[in-house]
């Protein structure tokens, strides 16, 4: 064991030739090396340590420390509530500067545990007089949970299986891209304090399976919480944990410490997380958390029918046993019957009935459908995420089946069924790659650990093995070097833009900013009335109510589809029926974003047919057909009339035809559809220009108030 | 319309009652005085030379007034150059109502008959530069309708004077007359004008086309971070509003894209001017970094351009903040009789015909300051607080000094001055080391001690 600690280091460090143990040396020179090695070990950690923090902050680098993309602008907004407001101000926040005019119940309805830990890391920091501001802090802090993650998987796979496979498997998970693509600085999203807690979880569990320990279980409870307090993947934990009892139990490999730990774990952590005002009494209610509860159930059944056989005769035993079953499989049906028919138990809500069926959300929701992430995942972005650990992954599962234990098994049960929901939606990419980098770090550490003995066994054995001994080890240097040279490449061109910010290289190599987002949303903040409505598609609400201040009628928090329609509808209709509608809801500005101008490719304009169906959704009036020409979506002269006199359209291009994008190009050339736009030269009667950035980008309109005329 | 009319009733009352009661003693005789009123910008620039007459002994302070709402911004200095010191006279009220009256302290006593030449700088805005119409549209000429007095408001009588308006253009719509009356080309003369009975008012109301952008400040926080280790950090927070005529209507890019220079009434960008040692620039507003500034050098200055993120039509507004570094011993000098350190450093910022309703300075100096006093050729006023940040333990002294509707102040000087331990230097790396050198111990400790009540097996 300690020989393949020397393995492990020339894998991570390259070098490092002297950490040969003989087990017959001195006793102080076997302590020396112990303090040698541990010393090593520590190094190694800070290095990770350091790695996994730097390697995230390309974005800052490059642009600025700014806050990313969509959702995290609502967590930034939250945290700073939170900070000024105090915890309980939080809790029952009621903000009434989204979706107009319901308004949103913000303290009920989000997992408070990333804003808890940035408040709680802010305060820490400024009662110490580190004066930070909370916007570092917020984009800072999953760069921070990242290192931490390495480290808590370094003890999760060294008590899965040795120190050397924790280290590799802490340098993996800590540039691995799957991780990171939601964890650079900026991005101040749950999942990037969520994964932290799920590891730490996962190792508790391991730990207390291991031990029996009701410290580790009660550990294991609190790490629960804080994973529950902070994401809705906490079900993830609450499925695979029981899921593992359950095979523990199939295998024959019950035992107390299996019994300690999880009755513990199931008890204090359903508690704890009932404590959620947003899961409040899920955990007894939906249907998601059931399997727990059985398998809480079946566990004491289990353990009482074990304590009753050794009092009784066999015979009556199993005559006992089979009541026994009967009665308690019939209690739970009829339990489950009766909920769900009167409602109590709820059935499965649309965004878990598309992890099971993957084609569910197509057919059913299109507003799950519409987000990029809750696409399928493609087989390239698994290359481009994992990288050597698509390939490291089967072989990881080899040696954990080749020896099992009830840490294996719990490692290939995540594995198996981690990949199975990486498979259905891309987002959840990020629960295979921790998983992925403990199993490649299994194989890894294996594979290393027997051909590093071979190229250490004396030179009289065999000459052969001493041979393939060296090209694995070199096969296996050069992987992870590739998977560090691609780790890095991905995370400097794919993860850390932040997308508020655009660039674009000219010609002549030097790079134009694009900051026509912020510009826009400065303006609507400052010029605006501070009562002012706005409405745009649901993906700028967020951004809009954090960059801006002001009141949006839908945001990211797509809770309220029927809400969502109207907009979608407003857009879809001609100006003269938006406007109507516009009014219905209050509207003072409408805002769109155009890429016509720069090629800016994720504009309204491409994302419209899902207002289309969004809003046909709700009114049967507006149907996808009208807009498409024979099947296809275009926006030239071949374009639909329905389309072609939509409010999108209009507000898109708006004086759009008397702009030359390009030369030898007509006017109104759109440089994203590539084509001269088919509704030219139109004016606008109840809107008006409000303003438009300097790119084009984003175009807001003012919705007139129109005088009383006859 | 029916503001002006008001306003012009309002400025004929003062004019009638200026002419009935008269309680000033008075102390002087205006022999001549020569008004130059720069009207180009938003700004109204006044240059007033007077050469006054004493009418008893030991004469040292002359006083001006000024019709009540209008704020103004003054300077004063005698035949040699010399500064004097101006301030609102203590019993202003009392003097003539209707008018603020300010005092302007002479350099030496004047005997009787004893003849005085002064320069005073008046400058102005909100209530004597108005766009009218309030409201146009893109790509309109924006017109100015300018109110001021044809005589100079003394409290003394006046034997002589004259004044000339220098206008943004020759294009006037209109403009009052008190013969003589003279316009040519874009300068309107007054005058000359004899024998002017003190507190005498006849309104001057001039409608011209002025293009220039109304660059206000309704908020300006300028700070300065004194550290002995080398570094003067400024950091200035600006509230920007253009209260040039509001725009209405659309704003289309488009016709803005086509031709800028069709809106000259925006501020597409603020140039302030920067001591050439400054580094480290940064600009940013809440939501982030704001790419669009750049800084040229030129032979004695950085020419800070300030780009707002979108352009400020009529009555936009933007906030902002700007930060750079200077080394401090350009500004921080040590007292070698007293050991008291001298700080000395600009008021405001560096931006030409700048004015700021709300104007606070604050000049954090390390921690262990004592006895800060502030000096400055102008009122103001000042407060303290405390701020704690990296490295403190009981919070370093801020002074705030808050002067309202500041135009001519921004390019002053001021002083501060405090006492500070020249052993206080080290406290900070000394905090460091010690925090350190604690922790070593501690893992030392914890390494060396074995608190377990038995030795537990390792698994």
């Amino acid at each position: 064991m300690k020989r393949s600690e020397k393995s492990n280091t020339s894998v991570v460090n390259n070098k490092q030739q002297d950490v040969n143990i003989s087990t017959d040396g001195l006793t102080t020179k076997e302590e020396n090396k112990e303090h040698q090695e541990f010393l090593l070990k520590v190094l190694i950690l800070a290095v990770i340590y350091v790695l996994a923090f730097s390697t995230r902050l390309f974005s800052v680098l490059r642009y600025e420390s700014v806050i990313h993309e969509f959702d995290p602008y609502f967590n930034y907004r939250s945290t700073i509530y939170l900070v000024q407001e105090g915890f309980y101000n939080f809790l029952n926040w009621f903000d009434e500067r989204a979706w107009y005019p319901l308004g949103r119940i913000v303290g009920g309805t989000i997992y408070p545990g990333l804003m808890a830990t940035a408040s709680l890391v802010h305060w820490a920091l400024n009662s110490l007089n580190i004066t930070v501001n909370i916007r570092n802090v917020c984009v800072l802090l999953s760069p921070w949970f990242a290192s931490n993650t390495a480290m808590v998987t370094y003890k999760f796979a060294k008590e899965i299986k040795d120190t050397q496979t924790g280290l590799v498997a802490a340098a993996m998970i800590a540039i691995v891209p799957g991780y990171i693509s939601r964890s650079v600085a900026g991005s101040f999203d749950n999942e990037g304090i969520a994964i932290f807690a799920l590891i730490f979880t996962y190792y508790c569990w391991i730990k207390s399976v291991n031990t029996g320990s009701l410290t580790w279980a009660a550990i294991c409870s609190l790490a629960y919480f804080y994973m529950a307090s902070a994401w809705g993947g906490y079900v993830f934990i609450i499925n695979l944990i029981p899921l593992h009892a359950f095979f523990l139990l199939l295998t024959g490999r019950y035992s107390h410490r299996l019994y300690i730990a999880y009755s513990t774990m199931f008890v204090i952590g359903t508690i704890l997380s009932m404590q959620i005002t947003f899961i409040s009494f899920q955990p007894v209610q939906s249907s998601e958390h059931l399997a727990a509860i059985g398998i809480f159930g079946l566990l004491q059944l289990y353990a009482g029918l074990a304590w009753v056989k050794s009092h009784l005769t066999n015979e009556a035993f199993k005559k006992l046993q089979r009541l026994t079953i009967l009665f308690v499989l019939s209690c739970a049906a009829a339990v489950l019957v009766v909920g769900t028919l009167t409602g109590y138990i709820s059935p499965f809500n649309g965004r878990f009935y598309s992890l099971l069926d993957p084609t569910y959300a197509r057919d059913h929701i299109p507003i799950i459908a519409s987000v990029s992430e809750h696409q399928p995942t493609t087989w390239a972005s698994y290359f481009f995420d994992l990288h050597i650990l698509v390939f490291l992954f089967p072989a990881g599962l080899y040696f954990c089946f080749q020896k099992l234990t009830d840490a294996n098994i719990f490692l290939i049960l995540y594995g198996v069924t981690s990949i199975y929901f990486s498979g259905v939606m891309v987002r959840l990419m990020l629960v295979l790659a921790p998983v992925a980098c403990i199993l490649a770090a299994v194989a890894v550490s294996a594979t290393l650990t027997t051909y590093m003995k071979k190229l250490k066994a004396p030179s009289s054995d065999a000459n052969n093995s001493k041979e393939s001994g060296g090209v694995m080890v070199a096969v296996l240097t050069v992987l992870l070097i590739l998977y560090a040279f691609h780790c890095t490449w991905v995370t400097s061109e794919a993860y850390s833009s932040p997308s508020i910010v655009l660039s674009a290289k000219q010609n002549d190599g030097s790079r134009v900013i694009f900051d026509d987002f912020r510009e826009a949303y400065r303006w609507i903040g400052q010029n605006t009335a501070d009562d002012a409505r706005i409405m745009s598609w649901w993906d700028y609400g967020y951004q809009l109510s954090a960059m801006a201040n002001r009141t949006v009628l839908v945001d990211n928090n797509t809770w309220n589809n029927s809400h969502i329609a109207q907009v979608g509808k407003a857009f879809a209709s001609t100006e003269e029926e938006a406007y109507k509608q516009m009014k219905a809801l209050d509207v003072d500005y409408a805002l769109v974003i155009f890429g016509g101008l720069t090629g800016y490719s994720s504009d309204d304009i491409n994302k419209f047919l899902w207002m289309v169906r969004i809003g046909g959704s709700c009114d049967p009036n507006i149907k996808e057909q009208d807009y498409l020409t024979n099947g296809q979506y275009r926006i030239d002269k071949g374009a639909s009339p329905t389309m072609l006199n939509s409010l999108m359209y209009k507000l898109s291009y708006y004086r759009f035809s008397e702009v030359h994008t390009d030369y030898q190009k007509p006017t109104g050339f759109d440089r994203v559809r590539n084509v001269e736009i088919g509704n030219k030269n139109f004016d606008l009667t109840y809107l008006e220009e409000a303003f438009t950035s300097v790119h084009w980008l984003v175009r807001v309109y003012k919705v007139k108030d129109l005088d009383n005329r006859a | 319309m029916k503001v002006l009319n008001n306003l012009l009733l309002f400025v004929f009352l003062i004019f009638v009652v200026g002419n009935v009661v008269n309680s000033t003693s008075q102390t002087w005789i205006n022999q001549d005085v020569q008004r130059s009123i720069d009207a180009t910008t938003h700004l109204s620039k006044e240059i007033i030379s007077i050469k006054a007459k004493s009418l008893i002994d030991k004469n040292d302070v002359y006083q001006i007034s000024f019709i009540s709402k209008y704020h103004v911004s003054l300077q004063a200095s005698d035949s040699q150059n010399n500064e004097l010191k101006v301030y609102l006279s203590p019993n202003s009220i009392n003097i003539k109502e209707g008018f603020k009256t300010y005092n302007i302290e002479l350099k030496n006593k004047v005997k009787r008959d004893e003849i005085v030449q002064l320069k005073v700088k008046v400058t102005s805005m909100i209530e004597q530069m108005k766009p009218y119409p309030s409201e146009i549209k893109q790509g309109q000429n924006q017109l100015v309708l300018y109110l001021n007095n044809h005589y100079f408001t003394s409290p003394y009588k006046t034997e002589t004077q004259k004044t000339s308006v220098k206008l943004a253009s020759s294009k006037v719509e209109s403009h009052s007359e008190e013969q003589p009356t003279s316009l040519k080309g874009s300068t309107i003369t007054y005058g000359p004008y004899s024998a002017i009975e003190p507190f005498s008012v006849s309104p001057m109301r001039i409608h011209y086309e002025n293009p220039s952008p109304f660059l206000v400040f309704t908020d300006l926080l300028k700070e300065y971070e004194v550290s002995h280790w080398g570094n003067l950090a400024v950091e200035t927070h600006y509230q920007l509003e253009n209260k040039a005529a509001h725009l209405v209507g659309a704003f289309s890019r488009l016709d803005y894209q086509r031709n800028p220079g069709a809106n000259p009434n925006q501020i597409a960008e603020v140039n302030e001017a920067v001591p050439l040692s400054a580094a480290d620039f940064y600009y940013r507003d809440s939501i982030g970094n704001i790419s669009t500034s750049s800084y040229q050098y030129l032979a004695n200055r950085i020419n800070f351009k300030i780009q707002p993120r979108f352009p400020l039509m009529g009555g936009w507004k933007n906030t902002f903040y700007t930060g750079y570094n200077l080394p401090i011993e350009k500004f921080l000098s040590v007292d070698t009789v007293t050991g008291q350190y001298h700080l000395n450093v600009t008021f405001g910022v560096g931006i030409d015909n700048v004015y700021v309703e709300n104007h606070t300075l604050k000049v954090v100096l390390p921690e262990g300051a004592t006895d800060i006093k502030v000096n400055a050729p102008f009122a103001f006023t000042q407060s303290q607080e405390t701020r704690k940040t990296y490295l403190d333990t009981v919070g370093r002294p801020v002074v705030v000094i808050n002067v309202k509707d500041t135009a001519s102040e921004n390019y002053r000087y001021i002083q501060v001055t405090y006492n500070l331990s020249s052993l206080s230097i080290f406290h900070e790396p000394l905090l460091v080391i010690g925090a350190v050198f604690t922790l070593c111990i501690f893992i030392i400790l914890y390494s060396r001690f074995d608190l377990s009540i038995s030795k537990s097996k390792q698994i």
